[in-house]
């Protein structure tokens, strides 16, 4: 029998197949959606910031929320189907220990390959009214990451949330895997890291 | 079977066994599941092919979700009675004839930026700018804007062979046209690169006798280029000297970055005064693309020659304070130029060929 705290495990294929599907809304979005509505992570050194920013910045995270979602829809699904005894105990355990760290990687992974190419030429392509401003930057790449990583973790809880609230009606039990307490933190977290580095590049950049 | 063979052997058995069990699904399972393998090959290639997408490009595009109001079109410039909308307008390149600002002004003016941008930072990082201006004109539409930089001093004075050559040759542009090139080749090669340039040839010497035929400095220049400089122009007699000169001498010289630069402008200037036909005098792209010995233009985003030639075409921009800006024209403050410190030895001005 396994004493302490249960072991937090990655899933390759979950962790894959988000991180690039994250890339992909990205760039269909970037596709899609006016610039004004939209910024890339190399368009915040750009002469010509997104003049909205903070709907600017809800669209770039319309990607990994999106993925979330989808990811949690298919998970629910997938665990509905297993012939186990305790399906809710084997998707609560699942979800904790593997899907929402992989997720949240996910997240952070694909802002970070967003963000690569800049990073590494930034003393070529910066903005040179901001390139002195290089440490700083990197900070707020890393909360903007941060903020990806949380955004698509809300995306996945979301979906469990309100399956769980469609059937509990059905079900008619009480126990919940993602509580609205869950959620609404997870929710602060993003609000929180994007708002702080939403706020600073607005300031910095003006 | 001797050491090299077995370990060459064990690193083949090694390598066939791993991709193997990529593949091979024996009583084991594979290191890696095929699924997997299938993710990681399906999602690049999805991604990618996103990529292939081209982006549509618009002309006379109105701004969108632009209130009425405040679109540039003005209805009710037309005749009473009528509505006039501008229409989107797609910009198709003539087929087979595409490049890449083809009717495209919004795309031009991007390539204008990056570049500005990538010479203002390489100018900045030498050390040979005492001031940058962003000038945004938003009278247009889309708006434009251009860098205006001011060379520094002392790196006007270390670049401007006046002992060497007729002064009456010497002209700005080929200075700043020497301030760029070195500028590009500090940024390429930083002062470790140098240092192991150096390391390497004085070891080569001790080897076999005389230094390899490599490029050294901050202006990264090949002795044997100096001495075909040299041989090519004996009616300068300073620069003709440097033809008899000793290899530890050039490198002297190579290594000062002061010496450095007043050598480019000297390759500058044989090069504006060798223009023929298919050469148009002072062109800069021709003579950056020589002193580097490329021989084919590309159209790069990011590329040599225009690079350096938008750093020299921005150093002789009229600085902002020199004119009368119209009032939609924002000139902010000066961009902050930091001090850099001086990786080479050079002195800051002077020149020891003189």
């Amino acid at each position: 029998m396994r004493i302490g705290r249960p072991r937090t495990t990655m899933d390759p294929m979950l962790w894959v197949s988000t991180t690039f599907a994250v890339l992909v809304g990205s760039r269909l979005l970037s596709l899609v959606i006016p610039s004004e509505y939209y910024f890339t992570f190399q368009s915040l050194f750009s002469d010509r910031p997104s003049q909205k920013m903070v709907l600017a910045v809800l669209g770039k995270m319309l990607a990994p929320f999106l993925v979330g979602l989808v990811a949690g829809y298919l998970l629910d699904r997938v665990t509905r189907q297993i012939d186990s005894i305790d399906r809710h105990a084997t998707l609560a355990r699942r979800l904790r220990q593997r899907w929402s760290p992989t997720v949240f990687l996910s997240g952070f992974f694909a802002a970070f390959i967003s963000a690569w190419p800049m990073i590494v030429y930034w003393d070529l392509l910066a903005n040179p009214e901001s390139a002195h401003l290089k440490a700083l930057f990197f900070v707020l790449y890393l909360v903007y990451m941060l903020a990806f990583g949380y955004v698509a973790l809300l995306g996945l809880l979301t979906t469990i949330f309100i399956s769980e609230q469609m059937r509990a009606d059905t079900d008619g039990k009480d126990r919940k895997i993602v509580s609205a307490g869950e959620l609404s933190r997870v929710g602060a977290l993003w609000l929180l890291h994007s708002g702080i580095a939403s706020v600073v590049l607005d300031a910095i950049t003006k | 079977m001797s050491a090299v063979r077995r370990t060459g052997a064990w690193i083949w058995r090694l390598a066939r066994s791993s991709v193997a069990g990529l593949w091979v699904s024996g009583p084991e399972p594979p290191l890696v599941s095929p699924r997997l393998v299938g993710a990681l090959v399906v999602w690049p290639l999805l991604l990618f092919a996103f990529f292939v997408l081209p982006e549509v490009r618009y002309l006379n595009a109105p701004p969108l979700f632009a209130a009425a109001g405040q679109s540039p079109v003005k209805a009710e410039q037309a005749a009473a009675g009528q509505q006039v909308r501008q229409l989107a307008v797609l910009a198709v390149p003539m087929e087979g004839q595409a490049t890449q600002d083809d009717g495209d002004p919004a795309q031009s003016d991007y390539r204008i930026q990056i570049r500005n941008r990538v010479g203002t930072n390489i100018l900045a990082a030498a050390g040979y700018l005492s001031a940058a201006y962003y000038v945004l004109d938003q009278a247009g539409n889309p708006p434009s804007s251009y860098y205006a930089l001011r060379p520094d001093g002392k790196a006007v004075d270390c670049a401007s062979p006046y002992k060497l050559v007729p002064e009456d040759l010497v002209t700005d542009h080929a200075v700043n046209a020497a301030l760029a090139i070195v500028a590009v080749e500090k940024f390429n090669r930083n002062a470790v690169h140098r240092l192991a340039e150096i390391t390497y040839a004085k070891l080569f010497r001790a080897a076999f006798g005389k230094f390899p035929d490599l490029s050294f400095g901050p202006a990264q220049i090949r002795l044997s280029l100096v001495r075909k400089m040299a041989a090519e122009r004996p009616e300068w007699k300073k620069v003709a000297a440097w033809a008899s000169m000793s290899d530890d001498r050039l490198l002297d010289m190579l290594r000062d970055e002061c010496d450095a630069l007043k050598i480019v402008t000297v390759f500058v200037l044989q090069h504006f005064a060798r223009a023929d036909e298919s050469n148009v005098v002072g062109d800069i792209q021709t003579v950056a693309a020589a002193y580097v010995g490329q021989r084919r233009r590309t159209s790069a985003l990011i590329d040599y020659a225009p690079i350096v030639e938008t750093m020299v075409g921005m150093m002789e921009m009229p600085a902002p304070d020199a004119q009368s800006p119209p009032p939609d024209k924002q000139v902010p403050p000066p961009l902050v130029v930091p001090e850099p410190p001086r990786s080479d030895s050079a002195p800051a001005g002077g020149s020891p060929a003189q």
